[in-house]
């Protein structure tokens, strides 16, 4: 059998398996289709990622290594097209949108995380789509580094509790009264929890529709359409396509141009046409991920409408599976595209397993709760990313397991601790606190995402050194051995 | 030969992801529901004021109206060098 046509059938056999597992579930319980939702969300995300090429950290990396903007372009154009249709949403009381706290641990959270994904070797969304297509250190980075690295990083106590400002532990104090009303004192035992409780809940969140100045100004939808869709996401997006055209694109364009006269403004426009549409693939993909994702939006709101619940934890709850949530009765459910939570919470499951108490936190045992990872719907939207991954990558002939050899096994792992580390304090990744929140209209979305890309230039740097000391190594014992 | 299991993983996607935009927008009969039949009643929950449906169809039809705009494609497509 040709190679081409085993991966063909693998691709069905992954389909159906999955339809199966949805029937189950549905069998099972009807309540289990708010998580059937979430894995075939994710499938789609999936294949759509690795037919795309989607990753935060090519785009980083082609844009400062190698004056490539197809994927920085992409992503702008993604984000265009989700914060559209999330405002339609929010205009049809059909989003699940919430803003995150706005402060500067936001942008050092982003910078943290940018130089993590360099290191990797791809972002949150890209690590999941690179262990589809078979690529071992992706697996390393999502498991050791992604998982077990941030549910460590939530727990630590003792000597990190030694370094927390006054200023939080008082704070911190303040907040422990029983559920539901505070956070149970047994509950604050880490400095991430004195860390959250003391100073990230104390911090504003922004959304530009429901700021004073936006609502009065554009009443009833154009709060949405203007606030969060045309001034936190269109013209910004727009003015760093310009910048990224002038800066890249712009030379190599008007060089090729058979007219050599005065430039005009209609030329520049062509010029950034042309770098828009230079890749088809990634344009088109980033529209259809911005679309589904807002559809995602739609579905998770209509399953709480329906369910007459906020949180997939009532249902669990309902179902009798009370050791799965939090001491609010919650799970980790964000009602759209998330990564890193859930793979905390996979982490902090096999800690469990080792006699590692995960329960005694805010992160796990008042906010997201410990479910089993099949009862866990954003987990399974995890599993699904890469399952929808390997489907597309085995139809493209482009699967093969390949293991991490040499210095990747550093790199993955440092940069999977990275990732975690520059994704919890900031609650969210390149996903939950750039792509989602940039197009819900909250702006503290750009602060996550300056970080980042100053993180990732520090990597590109850092990569680019290493490189070349290697390479000015080898010669030298090249040289050596002549 | 790779595009045949494409367009059938594509109609199954389309499928399932229809199903669950139907599904999830409208009422199950509480006779039918089983452990749905105690949920609030669908909306339940949602805020009261309304909606400016007005507003959303004329952006959409703008944002429509842009995206779809031949005259701009084909007028920036020839500037191509």
């Amino acid at each position: 059998m040709s190679e081409e046509k085993r991966n063909q059938i693998w691709a069905l056999v992954i389909t159906g398996i999955l339809i199966l597992a949805s029937l189950v579930y549905y069998k099972v319980n009807v309540y289990y289709l708010y998580l059937v939702a979430y894995i075939w969300f994710g499938f789609v995300y999936g294949m759509m990622l690795q037919n795309g090429r989607f990753c935060f950290a090519s785009a980083s990396r082609d844009l400062f290594a190698a004056g490539v903007p197809r994927m920085a372009v992409g992503i702008l154009v993604a984000l265009v097209f989700f914060s559209i249709v999330q405002a339609i949403l929010s205009a049809t009381r059909m989003s699940t949108f919430h803003p995150a706290p706005f402060g500067p641990h936001t942008l050092i959270s982003g910078v943290i995380f940018g130089l993590g994904m360099v290191l990797a070797g791809g972002c949150a969304s890209g690590t999941l789509y690179k262990v589809g297509e078979g690529n071992g250190t992706s697996l390393l980075v999502a498991v050791a580094g992604l998982s077990i690295g941030q549910a460590i990083f939530v727990d630590l106590g003792g000597i990190f509790n030694e370094l927390l400002p006054n200023s939080w532990i008082a704070s911190s104090a303040l907040k422990e009264l029983p559920a539901p009303k505070g956070v149970p004192p047994d509950k604050i035992t880490s400095w991430f929890d004195v860390y959250l409780t003391g100073y990230v809940w104390n911090l504003p969140a922004i959304q530009l529709s429901e700021t004073k100045t936006i609502s009065d100004i554009f009443p009833g939808a154009w709060k949405y359409f203007i606030g969060n869709s045309l001034i936190n996401v269109v013209i910004p997006a727009m003015l760093l396509i310009v910048i990224i055209y002038l800066a890249v694109s712009r030379k190599v364009f008007m060089k090729k141009m058979k007219d050599k006269g005065r430039r005009t403004l209609r030329d520049e426009i062509a010029g950034i046409w042309s770098m828009i549409t230079a890749s088809k693939r990634t344009t088109i993909m980033g529209v259809l991920i911005g679309i589904t994702a807002g559809l995602h939006i739609l579905v998770m709101k209509g399953m709480q409408l329906k369910f007459g619940v906020d949180n997939f934890g009532k249902l669990l709850t309902k179902m009798g599976h009370t050791g799965d949530v939090s001491v609010d009765g919650t799970v980790f459910d964000p009602g759209y595209w998330y990564i890193t939570s859930q793979e905390a919470q996979f982490g902090a499951w096999i800690m469990e397993k080792f006699g590692w108490n995960m329960h005694d936190n805010v992160f796990f045992g008042v906010n997201n709760g410990l479910p089993e990872p099949w009862r866990n719907p954003a987990l399974w939207m995890s599993i699904g990313i890469i399952l929808g991954a390997m489907v597309m990558a085995r139809l493209n002939n482009e699967f093969k397991f390949k293991m991490p050899k040499g210095e990747l096994w550093v790199w993955g792992l440092l940069g999977g601790i990275l990732m975690g580390m520059g994704s919890r304090p900031s609650l969210g990744c390149n996903i939950g606190a750039f792509f989602i929140r940039i197009a819900g209209g909250d702006p503290s979305g750009w602060l996550y995402g300056l970080g980042m890309v100053t993180g990732a230039f520090l990597g590109v740097k850092f990569f680019n050194w290493w490189t070349e000391r290697k390479m000015a190594k080898e010669i030298a014992a090249f040289d050596v051995r002549l | 030969m790779m595009k045949i299991p494409l367009v059938v993983i594509a109609i199954v996607i389309v499928g399932i992801l229809g199903f669950f935009v139907v599904y999830s927008q409208t009422t199950i009969p509480k006779e039918a529901a089983g452990p749905e039949a105690a949920a609030p009643a669908y909306g339940a929950g949602v805020a009261t004021e309304s909606i400016d449906y007005g507003t959303i169809i004329v952006i959409i039809i703008l944002c429509a109206a842009v995206l779809l705009s031949g005259p701009l494609r084909s007028a920036l497509g020839k500037k191509k060098p």
